[in-house]
């Protein structure tokens, strides 16, 4: 039995190829497994979108050819109690094949429906009605039952769209699945090369790792890792790889235009087989395809990761995100680094302030003599932790006393030095010495050739309180004036009269001489007192130090009391003092001579 | 399946297929409790989803024991995959259908 089949569409055949439309069922000779595959039938017809009356047609002409297959059987050849059912859907129409191998019958000519009453023979009408194209053969090989049913065309163009939709979404799959295979590439790259970072010594190592992982991940030839200077600012070449075949891709070139376009605008910029700006600036042009990537901390430029192949392949998503990843990876690397160092730079110097400050502390006496008539005291804080002020306080052989102050230029442990030196000798020569004048040429001798080296001075007041001559004698190089007042308020200001100690090799220094009266007050200062500062009262000038030191005096104030008074002058003792850092040393010697 | 008796009519319902796997059951069912008294019998075909022409032949052979009793044989509420088979081949014109 045959009829007329339907015209073969390529679109079918190429469905049945591709498989996935196709469905086989195989089973034993029972009524329940024909009921089974029909219903088995009805839903993989279901998953493919097919409407209700649809699914109803086949579900019933399937379970009348099932049945047939079943019923037909010989129960005394149990060899035979077996069959098959495939289902094939095309674009436009759903075949299906039963295979059985019961003694089979023969299909009528025509199908009709029996009469009313009768209470079987209507499944070959159902078939026949419900199918557009029938065909069976029996053999002794087993008997097969084609049937087809042409879908609506409604349904017809559904399918075709959801083919499509699905050959769109296997797309996506598939793009999805290489983004999270590259994902997993770029993951267990950073791993490793995370793992290796701990090693590296060097930060150029450390880029070349990074260029050595990425070729092999992104399948790229070459790749050159630049970063800006710290220093100046420009793009230079920290570390590269594969670059030594490659005419474009040059260490030690500045950077190529696209490096520079993707600096400028802030985006990557693609290297492909038609852009020949590479090779126009580098001639021999060999990469074919790359990607620049410039990279970021914030608003600030961190340098430019380039990766280039020989062949014409772009870079895919998945090479672009890795890249990407590992340009963040090495910005935050490159970030860390830079400040560990500064951290250990901040911690260097802090270390040199804490040495000069000590050495410092140590040029001031621990306490001034207790002298007999005299007494002094002195204050020292310095601006910035260290500094190179001083004062000193020292019997002069048996005529008296002698002090000392100074300002040595420069900070830091050179100043320091230098100021440690300078006490040390003054303190050498005043038993050589009658004067303070020629005390300091033979400490200018003395001391000329190192400041000469070094590139320092000292501003330096030295006074010698002469006891046996009732004289005040103080020679001044450089330095603040020193304020000499009697009780009654007459005030002597010893001027600088020659240059800071260490400008002359061989000079020849002059005096200030006062009577020395009792109730007589001395104050040596250092500059810190008149340079301004931030939320902390000051002197404007020397004067204002003079005109302040003659008021006191003339109270009878003890040094003590000058000194007391003279840190409230100065607002060392506020609260925000400590909030308020110094210009410069702030360092003063106060002496009162009260003879009994 | 269920069968139950309103005098003078036997009600069968509660099938969700009546197919060959299942007709020589229900055959079997309302033989036995289509006793003295009953002549007519109901069919609710309410929630029946699949009907093959085992199916169909099981419902003739109904309506013929309602008839030999001198009663009727209905179907009542069959759905739209149940009609479609009754038209198709044509029984629509041999059972009475009652909808509601």
């Amino acid at each position: 039995m045959t009829s007329k089949p339907p015209t073969p569409d390529p679109a079918a055949a190429d469905s049945n190829r591709v498989g996935g439309d196709a469905w086989i069922w195989r089973g034993s000779t029972t009524l329940q497994a024909s009921r089974e595959a029909t219903v088995g039938a009805r839903e993989f017809l279901q998953a493919h979108h097919l409407p209700d009356a649809e699914l109803g047609s086949w579900e019933l002409l399937l379970a009348e050819a099932c049945n047939n297959a079943v019923l037909y059987v010989d129960p005394a050849k149990p060899e035979t109690h077996h069959w098959e059912l495939h289902l094939v859907v095309a674009a436009d129409r759903v075949t299906a094949r039963i295979i059985d191998h019961s003694a089979g019958f023969e299909w009528p000519e025509t199908a009709g429906l029996p009469d009313d009453d009768s209470e079987s023979g209507r499944g070959l009408f159902i078939i026949t009605a419900l199918t557009d194209y029938r065909q069976y053969r029996r053999s002794a090989d087993g008997n097969r039952l084609t049937l087809e049913r042409r879908l609506p065309a409604a349904v017809t163009s559904e399918l075709a769209d959801m083919r499509r939709r699905l050959a769109q979404t296997e797309t996506t799959l598939d793009e999805m699945t290489e983004e999270l295979a590259a994902s997993f590439e770029s993951l267990s790259a950073i791993f490793r090369f995370t793992a290796e970072s701990r090693q590296t010594a060097t930060l150029e190592e450390f880029g070349t790792r990074m260029l050595e992982h990425l070729a092999t991940v992104t399948g790229a030839d070459c790749g050159m890792l630049r970063i800006v200077s710290p220093v100046t600012g420009a793009l230079t070449t920290l570390a590269h790889h594969g670059c030594e075949a490659m005419a474009d891709c040059q260490p030690d070139h500045s950077p190529v235009p696209p490096e520079a376009a993707a600096v400028r605008t802030r985006q990557d910029q693609w290297i492909e087989a038609t852009t020949d700006t590479v090779s126009v600036e580098h001639g021999s042009a060999s990469i074919q395809a790359g990607l620049i990537h410039p990279f970021y901390d914030g608003d600030q430029l961190m340098g430019v990761l380039s990766l280039g192949r020989k062949r014409a392949e772009p870079m895919h998503a998945g090479d672009v995100s890795v890249i990407h990843t590992f340009a963040e990876f090495f910005a935050q690397h490159l970030l860390s680094r830079r400040q560990a160092e500064a951290a250990v730079q901040a911690s260097a110097v802090r270390r040199e302030i804490e040495l000069a400050a000590t050495i410092q502390r140590s040029l001031l006496p621990r306490s001034l003599p207790n002298l007999p008539h005299f007494s002094a005291v002195g204050h020292c804080e310095s601006a910035l932790m260290v500094g190179g002020d001083f004062y000193d306080l020292m019997p002069w052989d048996t005529n008296g006393y002698l002090f000392v102050i100074a300002d040595v230029m420069g900070k830091g442990v050179g100043a320091s030095m230098m100021a440690a030196v300078t006490r040390s000798i003054i303190r050498s020569l005043p038993q050589i010495d009658q004067s303070p004048a020629s005390l300091l040429e033979r400490a200018a001798r003395l001391l000329y050739a190192d400041f000469e080296h070094l590139e320092m001075f000292v501003t330096i007041a030295v006074g010698m309180v002469d006891t046996k001559r009732s004289l005040i004698r103080v020679s001044n190089l450089g330095h603040c004036p020193v304020l000499i007042c009697s009780p009654d308020g007459i005030l002597t200001s010893a001027e600088p009269e020659k240059p800071p100690l260490g400008l002359e090799e061989d000079p020849h220094y002059s005096e200030t001489s006062v009577p020395l009266v009792p109730g007589t007050r001395i104050l040596a200062y250092t500059d810190g007192l008149t340079d301004p500062r931030d939320h902390r009262t000051h002197f404007e000038t020397p004067e204002d130090v003079a005109r302040w030191f003659g008021e006191i005096v003339r109270t009878g104030a003890s040094a003590a009391a000058i000194k007391s008074a003279l840190l409230d002058r100065l607002g060392s003792d506020s609260p925000t003092a400590n909030a308020s850092p110094l210009v410069d040393d702030q360092t003063f010697l106060v002496i009162a001579c009260d003879p009994s | 399946m269920n069968i139950e008796t309103q005098h003078p009519t036997l009600v069968i319902s509660a099938l969700t297929e009546l197919t060959a796997l299942t007709a020589s059951e229900l055959k079997a069912a309302v033989r036995l409790r289509f006793t003295a008294g009953l002549k007519d019998i109901d069919f609710n075909c309410a929630g029946l989803g699949f009907i093959d022409s085992s199916g169909l032949g099981t419902l003739i052979s109904l309506q013929k024991l309602a008839i030999e009793h001198g009663g009727k044989f209905r179907l009542l509420a069959p759905g739209p995959q149940v009609l479609q088979v009754l038209e198709l081949t044509r029984m629509h014109r041999v059972f009475e259908i009652v909808q509601s």
